[in-house]
């Protein structure tokens, strides 16, 4: 988690900076269209190096757990599993499609999670009508039904 | 227009069918996301923010508010029934809700609960109405400067009084400004840090955003649990005549109602203070004041009813800085801001002056929103709160589905279905590191404002446009936010010895 409290603020620093620096350098904006991200990319990256080197001095804040949790391997493989298995939703639309593929995906979690056939098929069709019924048909909304990039 | 002419119109407008029909769809969304414990309203708010696009104002922001409203009134019953708070202003319910139903008295306590929770969400609303009409001619005397300094109050305020460290709210509110600074600017319509991508020529959605902060972290949190959220407790033991006894209650005890009520208003009008207080201080002015003091924690229905009478009076409250200067009462009320928005509407001194009847529309929104949702939880409560036995597995799924095709129907663009994961993995980070997500939430959406304001002030005063008397006075209430904590902990080293 020290490595995180860290890394968070590190990672703000540089996004900031990049984006200021890319406004002022690449893009070479005026004042008037710059003033404001000086302003407020000054104002956060101040705030985040005062936080950079709390963190590095592993100094807790007011408000803060006094211990807070370190994750175990055990925790992070488990956050990792569930991570990769809902981003498995992205993949699963952008391959199938998003009326086929959101249905099959959840018919692939609820399996691959212990839940029954029966169960696993019956919440995937329900969810199948749903994008059927309310997406397309009550509010038109035009989702590709077939693979991104074949519509 | 006289200001009871607007509320019998406000009235007419609410009942309209279309209205009516949205307002019923979204009160057992609210209800649902209230009782699910881990599903806040923030994540209702969220996921029903992609549905109002192409929406009327009033249709939209009733969708938002409905749900919004009720959900404290759901989260009741699975604090009553299961011991754990639907949502975390839920959690002082607990303390003598779930006593009382392992003593068989559950029906009573989630009648006592339900009827507090709606009477309470009117009475917070009867103090906006009030309120709305003296607040309109002070508003109007901001000009530019103040209007810059009162939505930079906004975005410290929450930061410094919500949840998690200050310093890290701070850097969250900062961040949200910097991600709205990407697109087109308002002033020059000059394309900005766009990195020669045409999605950013936009820039960054509130969909995705808001999707991604407080959506995805909640989702993975459910799915890694698996397990339903509801192991114990029973909903088997409470008959409609108990929770009729237990809404009775409530006009039994009128003037612990009166005073929690007005404890949920006055805290919700504070800006940034947030759902959680509002129910353990009136929780505590209850047990102070009482007489069967000896017996909270141990089942007392006072315990239950002054909690849940503030709980919803409190977004009544919340409304009044939303409506009337654009800086919200309560993290609900950031992401309603986000709604606003969305529809084209900008919260504050204007607003007041031109959408007045949206207002007092709004209000009765909340009202009834607030009856309905009593109403239906009296009837179905029992049946409703089995849905806590539902297994994360099943859940979290589905919701990422809603997401999904939610953040997809807002603009029919791919792409914001990516951002959702790419501000889900921020939003995660936020939460295991303690940074609050509702300042940058709120950064994002007024930095428009903050910019505009700005330039105008600029151009119209100079750079001594801080110098006015009501900016001088808001810098004042500004800086003393800031050092509040502090303050706050030196006073305390003090007296201790």
């Amino acid at each position: 988690m020290k490595q995180l409290e860290i890394l968070f603020p590190a990672l703000i620093i540089v996004f900031a900076g990049f984006v200021v620096g890319a406004g002022a350098f690449y893009y070479q904006y005026d004042m008037q269209v710059m003033q404001f991200p000086y302003l407020v990319g000054g104002v956060l990256i101040a705030l985040a190096t005062l936080r950079l080197v709390q963190a590095i001095r592993g100094k807790r804040l007011p408000g803060e757990p006094a211990e807070p949790e370190e994750p175990t391997t055990e925790s992070l493989a488990e956050f990792t599993r569930t991570a990769l298995w809902l981003v498995g939703i992205l993949p699963a639309a952008w391959l199938l499609g998003y009326l086929a593929g959101i249905p099959l995906y959840l018919l692939a979690y609820f399996r691959a999670h212990g839940e029954s056939w029966m169960v696993s098929v019956a919440l995937s069709l329900a969810a199948l009508a749903v994008t059927y019924f309310v997406f397309i048909v009550f509010l038109r909304v035009h989702l590709p039904i077939m693979p991104i990039g074949f519509q | 227009m006289d200001y009871f002419t607007l509320l019998y119109d406000g009235f007419v407008r609410v009942m309209r069918p279309d209205i009516f029909v949205i307002m019923l769809a979204a009160i057992p969304f609210g209800l649902v996301f209230g009782i699910v414990p881990g599903l806040s309203g923030l994540t209702a708010l969220a996921i029903l923010l992609p549905f109002i696009y192409g929406m009327e104002p009033l249709a939209g922001l009733a969708l938002l508010l409905s749900a919004h409203a009720v959900v404290y009134t759901g989260g009741s019953v699975s604090a009553i029934l299961l011991g754990i708070p639907g949502s975390p202003p839920n959690a002082a319910t607990v303390v003598d809700g779930y006593p009382m139903a392992r003593q068989g008295k559950g029906g009573q306590a989630m009648g006592a609960a339900l009827m507090a929770s709606g009477l309470g969400g009117v009475f917070g609303v009867l103090v906006l109405v009030a309120i709305l009409p003296v607040l309109e001619p002070i508003v109007l005397s901001f000009g530019s400067p103040e209007t810059f300094f009162l939505a930079l109050m906004g975005v410290t305020f929450i930061a410094v009084v919500g949840e998690g460290p200050m310093q890290k709210g701070l850097i969250a509110g900062a961040l949200g400004i910097f991600l709205a600074l990407f697109g087109y600017q308002s002033v020059t319509s000059v394309p900005r840090f766009h990195f020669d991508t045409d999605y950013l020529l936009d820039g960054f959605r509130i969909i995705p955003l808001a999707l991604g902060l407080f959506a995805i972290p909640e989702l993975i949190a459910l799915s890694a649990k698996g397990k339903s959220v509801a192991q114990q407790g029973s909903v088997s033991n409470v008959t409609f005549r108990h929770v009729m006894e237990g809404c009775a209650a409530v006009f039994t005890h009128w003037w612990l109602f009166l005073k929690s009520s007005t404890i949920g208003a006055v805290v919700g009008i504070v800006p940034g203070v947030g759902g959680e207080t509002s129910p353990f201080v009136a929780y505590a002015a209850a047990k102070q004041s009482s007489r069967t003091a000896s017996t909270y924690g141990q089942g007392n229905i006072e315990g239950v009813i002054a909690p849940e009478s503030s709980n919803n009076a409190k977004e009544g409250g919340a409304l009044v800085p939303t409506l009337a200067f654009g800086i919200p009462g309560s993290t609900g009320m950031a992401l309603l801001l986000g709604g606003f928005l969305i529809l084209g509407l900008e919260p504050g001194p204007e607003f007041l002056k031109e959408h007045m009847d949206l207002g007092v529309g709004l209000a009765m929104v909340v009202a009834i929103a607030n009856i309905m949702a009593a109403a239906v939880m009296i009837l179905l409560a029992k049946y409703i709160a089995r849905l806590t036995f539902v297994r994360g597995h099943i859940l979290a799924p589905l919701l990422l589905a809603v997401v999904v095709l939610g953040t997809y129907a807002s603009k029919n663009n791919e792409m914001d279905v990516v951002y959702v994961f790419i501000f889900g993995a921020l939003g995660y980070l936020m939460k295991e590191l303690n940074y609050s997500r509702a300042p940058l939430i709120l950064g994002f959406v007024l930095t428009n404002s903050i910019e505009s304001y700005l330039h105008i002030s600029l151009r119209s005063f100079g750079p001594t446009f801080f110098l006015r008397p009501i900016s001088l006075l808001i810098i004042a209430l500004l800086v003393l936010g800031i050092a509040w904590p502090s303050l706050m902990r030196l006073g305390n080293r003090r007296k201790s010895p």
